[in-house]
């Protein structure tokens, strides 16, 4: 079966040293119009705020946070979906940023999605040949027959049926369709795949399934991948490094290991704590430190640090200025005046 | 379905549902409710009446004979004769097609015209959008029997000028519909997901996002097309529609009110013939909204 992957597969033009992905100061703000015909700008929501990370080929960086911190809008700037209000963006050390939608094309086919919602992600009125045969027909490649050969085995690559094509994604079930997006973004052999929260729709034995799938293609295809989600426990499974992102930052950056022993910012601590044990005993005895109140609205953010409203260690200075990121070893930085270590963990 | 789904897919070699089979099973959905199965038929003879009207109709629409005039229904003349002695039968079977043409064609223009407007306006929005969604406030705002009688009453009767009322009248309707369609469709993933692999605006809105305003559109559009028969037979009534001596239901209407009381038969067929169509082409898309729309039902 493998025969036409081949002429298929993209061969890199050039050799690229460094990151695959850097990404530095990203800000991007949605105006808020007043007026029908002339409208005004009287607000600003702060989506993403100065967000700044690498990635490198073949890892995964795990994208933690809660809903409206600016996970997706982030994932949604690096693929020009949206227009970053400023920073930069720079892939295999090409400023996104700048290039015109001509030139965006070449990229496109570097980097995908997977969506949340397996409903809204499939177009209910095309097939699944179709589907994940559009991306290959776009970027014209391969003949009309050897798409369709593409297309079966991207379809038994992500483990469904091949014989599927000339079905309606109607006819299948959460984690199917879930399966057929990942087909869909696999079709142009992408160097980076954004999974933008891709199992937190589905059944927890079915987001295993998916997980391990991620994993298998990220070590058969050198993925990299930028994981987004709202739920430490998921990312822990997958990610080398995990970024934590609040109200468009990010406060904590840590590889995966370090920062489920050694969270640093207290807003970590809280996220860690608030994950539920697995065995009922252990649940029981834990002293549950719950993070309080909600996150303040993104269109008038606290001024200092952003988390200085539900921090329990906040002290005076954290509403005058944002702590800067800190390094404190082991690629593991924070933002935060009065970082966690051993003994105040064991404290709260 | 859901439930179905799971089983169809342990199955190694799935059903395919080709083109036909999805008619089918619309049209088994269809014969399960039997009022609209009735107003399909009504409509579909109806439509077969306009088609081969003159060579079914078993008198001449002009053929008069003075001696035969405002004969009450027999035998010869099921539905009687008018004033010139011409079969009110004859007449009402070839006057089906000026009801189609008129009403048909304007719906068919509207759709084409209110779906360019809406997938415009709800696709690129902002000024645009405004501008035209507010022309189309303004068309909405005045009587549409008034708009009617004023764009007639400006440019003449001819059957042109009728066919682009009756576009000019339902486009913003028409472009309403689909516009809501396409601002709910144009957020979703999948629409995401084209712009994200490079895919064009055309692509988008004519792949991606009309395919799936069609269900609503269909539905929008036999509900215009059974207004726009009102319309056409109320113009005609008003002696701005079709001329004599070409047979119009509205005109026959018109005509036979002088003879109300010696021949009532002459405005009760006609009258039933547009109520009858009107009905059924309600029921009918009553019924396309369930076929094709499952699960709406209620909306």
């Amino acid at each position: 079966m493998p025969t036409v992957t081949e002429e298929l597969r993209v061969t890199p033009a050039k050799t690229y040293e460094g990151p695959l992905l850097r990404v530095k100061d990203l800000v991007k703000r949605f105006p808020i119009t007043s007026g029908i015909v002339f409208q005004r700008t009287v607000g600003y929501i702060h989506a993403v705020e100065g967000v700044s990370f690498e990635l490198d080929t073949g890892e995964t960086l795990g994208l933690v946070g809660e809903s409206g911190c600016g996970k997706s809008t982030t994932g949604r700037c690096i693929l020009q979906l949206y227009k970053p209000t400023s920073g930069s963006v720079v892939f295999e050390g090409q400023e996104l940023t700048e290039l015109k939608r001509s030139e965006l094309q070449s990229v496109r086919r570097e980097m995908q999605i997977v969506f949340q919602d397996p409903y809204a992600s499939l177009n209910p009125r095309m097939t699944v040949g179709t589907i994940v045969g559009e991306p290959l027909a776009i970027h014209s490649i391969g003949k009309r027959r050897e798409r369709k050969g593409r297309v079966r085995e991207l379809l038994d690559i992500v483990g469904l049926n091949p014989n599927f094509t000339n079905r309606y994604p109607h006819e299948f079930s959460g984690g199917q369709r879930q399966r057929i997006g990942l087909a869909r973004a696999l079709a142009l052999n992408p160097k980076l795949i954004i999974c933008d929260e891709p199992v937190s729709a589905l059944d927890v034995s079915i987001q295993a399934q998916m997980l391990n799938l991620l994993d298998r293609l990220q070590q058969e295809f050198n993925l990299a991948y930028l994981f987004i989600a709202h739920d430490l426990s998921v990312v822990k499974h997958i990610s080398n490094r995990v970024a934590v992102m609040y109200l468009g930052k990010i406060v904590e950056i840590a590889p995966s290991e370090e920062l489920y022993q050694n969270p640093v910012h207290p807003y970590t601590f809280g996220l860690l704590a608030a994950i539920p044990i697995p065995d009922p005993v252990l649940e029981k005895k834990r002293v549950h430190k719950v993070l309080e109140g909600d996150v303040p609205s993104p269109d008038h953010p606290p001024t200092g640090c952003v988390f200085h409203t539900r921090c329990f260690r906040a002290q005076p200075i954290c509403t005058q200025q944002m702590p800067p990121m800190e390094d404190h070893g082991h690629g593991h930085s924070a933002a935060c005046y009065f970082p966690l270590d051993h003994e105040s963990r064991a404290l709260s | 379905m859901s439930a179905s789904v799971d089983a169809a897919a342990a199955t190694p070699v799935p059903t395919r549902r080709s083109r036909g089979q999805t008619l089918r099973l619309y049209g088994r959905r269809l014969l399960r409710q039997p009022i609209a199965t009735v107003g399909t038929v009504i409509f579909i003879i109806f439509l077969l009446m306009a088609v081969f009207g003159p060579w079914i109709a078993p008198y001449g629409f002009e053929e008069q004979s003075i001696p035969d005039r405002l004969q009450s229904p027999t035998l010869q003349h099921p539905f009687g004769t008018d004033n010139f002695g011409r079969d009110v039968f004859s007449r009402i079977i070839v006057g089906a097609r000026g009801i189609f043409l008129l009403g048909g064609t304007g719906t068919i223009l509207a759709v084409l015209m209110g779906t360019t407007v809406g997938l415009v306006s709800g696709y690129f929005g902002g000024l645009l959008d405004e501008i035209l969604m507010r022309l189309l406030d303004v068309l909405l705002s005045i009587p549409s029997l008034l708009l009617a009688l004023v764009l007639l009453g400006t440019v003449g009767p001819s059957l042109i000028n009728l066919i682009l009322v009756v576009a000019v009248l339902y486009i913003p309707m028409i472009a309403r519909v689909v516009r809501s369609m396409v601002l709910d469709l144009k957020t979703k993933e999948f629409v995401e997901a084209a712009r994200i692999r490079g895919e064009r605006d055309s692509y988008v809105l004519f792949r991606e996002i009309l395919p799936n305003a069609l269900p609503p559109l269909l539905v929008e559009a036999s509900m215009r097309f059974s207004y726009s028969i009102f319309l056409v037979a109320s113009l005609g009534f008003l002696g701005l529609g079709v001329q004599p001596p070409s047979p119009d239901w509205g005109l026959q209407i018109n005509e036979a009110r002088n003879y109300l009381e010696g021949a009532p038969w002459m405005l009760a067929f006609p009258a039933l013939a547009i109520s009858m169509l009107v009905v059924a082409t309600n029921l009918m898309s009553d019924g396309l909204r369930r076929v094709l729309q499952p699960g709406r039902e209620d909306s």
